[in-house]
């Protein structure tokens, strides 16, 4: 899990810091930073895939070893805040733990310059220990490799190793180092390389998932909602995994819901089907909102669950005395599951529904008007906002009146 | 138009997946089997003091035309319920009260006497029921992953034998009772 993250010079952040919990929320007006802080975070997941970093950022076609990786908004020429020429530098950093077997803490940072694609500074620590850090080397910007320090040489030497300056050191050193650097360490890296590319973004759209998966069977789906009905017949070959599910749809139609599954096509690919009250109703019938949850719901159900999910504007299409359930859904998977979820909202019913404990990792994100930057805040850290909220125990009216905006 | 029922509960939360369906199945063994329930989430109560504030002040404006509130607090804290549902009267509510022994998730408990470690009895005087007994129970027998930590699903179990919860809890069959009369005067 992330615990903490650094984003600087990027897009709309000259510099936001933020404590991470299981659950967190991004509140904020339109344009505010919150896409830009998930842009942020696909910018780590491209890193732990082991792409260039202007793959990272301008895109990279199908390959025999990769998806499609899109383009982060704006490309290379739009990634830095400051945009003069030299000093794009991107900064990013993460700090954690792995789990759920030790626990060991991690911290990461890379610094980058965007329109070049040129590492400037990297980072690994294990534990509190480094593992590389490049600082202590004067690296030439023209020499095409990029040295870091490595401290894990034998008591007393701290080798320097060379590697491509186009990409993560991460990632370089999570394929082995051919006894260059020890084999823990590259399991490190590429432990943790695994945990940022392990990000799933779910953005269900209703055309999407009314169609027919072309998978039979699977354990993770699309970003879209690919593949959505292979992912219910996967869930409902496990009676406990259907009944669980189930029950939320259950809450979403009460007295309407009897069964889910999957009707077949010519050769068996899956369509998402509804029981109720005995008749059949496939997807293509179903409302934009009942799909929208029926697979919100289903990716927190995967079998295969990523690290890191993304959510945005978790409310789209659906009903607003329905949130509560939503509220629910997302608290009691991320509760139980290895999965960290980061979603954003504009509902104030939504923010109504959480609980105080869960205000520290309820952000809210304001643009600057005049400088055009972004901050991001916990509520907990909002002036006034404990003791307001204590005396007028309405969350909702302040996010709706626009109290939170004008106490940034 | 069919039968509006409100339902507050002290706690929407949890309380909810064991009260919406206990109260649908009530109305239509009392012949409505139509009838709307909806569960009171706005405003969003936190307490039992909260519950009654709200149906003295706000909730007469908001859902006065309803055909009919059930309040269903815990016992624990429950006083003067007669007195509540009189004063509500004269508003033209037509409010009726049941406190669960010693507490809501009782009611679902109910279905389940087979599996406890404690006697049915014992349960139902037990003034920590909630983290003694239910809770406990739930991590047995709940999914955690379902809606409602596995309460959803308990509570359709116990509704299986709808006789039977009302003869181990009988302050539910005196709502049963009451819920009946109810309708039929409202019919009248």
């Amino acid at each position: 899990m992330i615990e903490h993250i650094v984003i600087e010079n990027f897009k709309s952040f000259r510099r936001v810091e933020l404590k991470l919990g299981r659950l967190n929320l991004f509140v904020g007006t339109n344009a505010s930073g919150k896409s830009n802080l998930f842009d942020a975070l696909r910018i780590l997941q491209g890193i732990g895939n082991g792409f260039t970093l202007l793959e990272i950022l301008d895109g990279k076609p199908r390959s025999a070893t990769s998806e499609v990786w899109e383009a982060i908004r704006g490309g290379s020429a739009r990634a830095a805040f400051t945009t003069a020429p030299g000093q794009d530098r991107l900064v990013f950093e993460v700090a954690g733990r792995f789990e759920p077997e030790n626990g060991k803490r991690w911290s990461y940072r890379i610094e980058f310059l965007a329109r070049e694609g040129r590492l400037c500074q990297e980072k690994l620590s294990l534990d509190g220990s480094d593992i590389f850090d490049s600082s202590p080397i004067q690296n030439n910007p023209l020499d095409p490799v990029f040295e870091v320090r490595y401290y894990g040489g034998k008591k007393g030497r701290q080798p320097h190793l060379k590697f491509e300056k186009s990409r993560p050191v991460l990632t370089q050193m999570a394929r082995g180092g051919n006894g260059k650097w020890s084999k823990a360490h590259a399991d490190a890296a590429e432990r943790l390389a695994r945990l940022l590319a392990n990000m799933q973004r779910i953005d269900p759209s209703p055309a999407v998932l009314r169609s027919y998966s072309q998978a039979h069977e699977i354990e993770r789906m699309g970003e879209r909602g690919e593949n959505f009905a292979a992912l219910i017949r996967t869930l409902c070959a496990d009676a406990k995994s259907k009944e669980a599910y189930l029950s939320w749809l259950r809450e979403l139609r009460p007295r309407e819901v009897n069964d889910v599954g999957t009707l077949s096509g010519a050769v068996g690919e899956p369509l998402f089907v509804l029981k109720e009250g005995g008749r059949e109703f496939p997807a293509p019938v179903l409302s934009d909102g009942t799909l929208r949850f029926a697979a919100i719901t289903a990716a927190l159900f995967q079998p295969d669950m990523p690290a890191l999910m993304t959510i945005e504007e978790i409310e789209n299409g659906i009903h607003a005395s329905r949130l509560r359930l939503l509220v629910e859904l997302l608290r009691s998977r991320t509760a139980q599951g290895p999965t960290q979820i980061m979603a954003t909202t504009h509902s104030p019913i939504v923010l109504a529904w959480l609980k105080p404990e869960e205000y520290a990792h309820t952000f809210f994100c304001k643009r600057d008007e005049s400088s055009g930057e972004s901050r991001i805040c916990p509520l907990t850290e909002i002036p006034h906002f404990t003791e307001t909220i204590r005396k007028q125990p309405i969350i909702s009216d302040l996010f709706a009146e626009g109290w939170l905006e004008a106490a940034l | 138009m069919s039968l509006r029922v409100l339902v507050i509960p002290e706690d929407p939360t949890y309380n909810g997946y064991i009260l919406k369906p206990l109260v649908e199945r009530m109305l239509a063994e009392a012949g409505k089997p139509n009838a709307r329930v909806f569960l009171l989430t706005n405003p969003r109560i936190g307490g039992y003091e909260q519950a009654v504030a709200a149906i003295r002040r706000e909730l007469p404006d908001r859902y006065g035309h309803f055909d009919l509130w059930l309040f269903l607090p815990d016992a624990d804290r429950a006083r003067n319920l007669d007195a509540l549902e009189a004063e509500l009267r004269e508003k033209g509510v037509a409010l009726l009260c049941c406190a669960a022994v010693p507490e809501v998730e009782a009611w679902l408990l109910a279905g389940h006497r087979e599996r406890l470690s404690a006697g049915w009895a014992d349960v139902r005087k037990n003034p920590r029921m909630k983290e003694e007994v239910f809770e406990p129970f739930l991590g047995d027998y709940g999914d955690p992953r379902s809606a409602g930590g596995g309460r959803e699903a308990l509570m359709r179990q116990t509704l299986l034998n709808f006789r039977g919860l009302l003869k181990v809890c009988p302050e539910l069959a005196g709502l049963q009772q009451r819920l009946q009369e109810a309708l039929k005067t409202k019919e009248a």
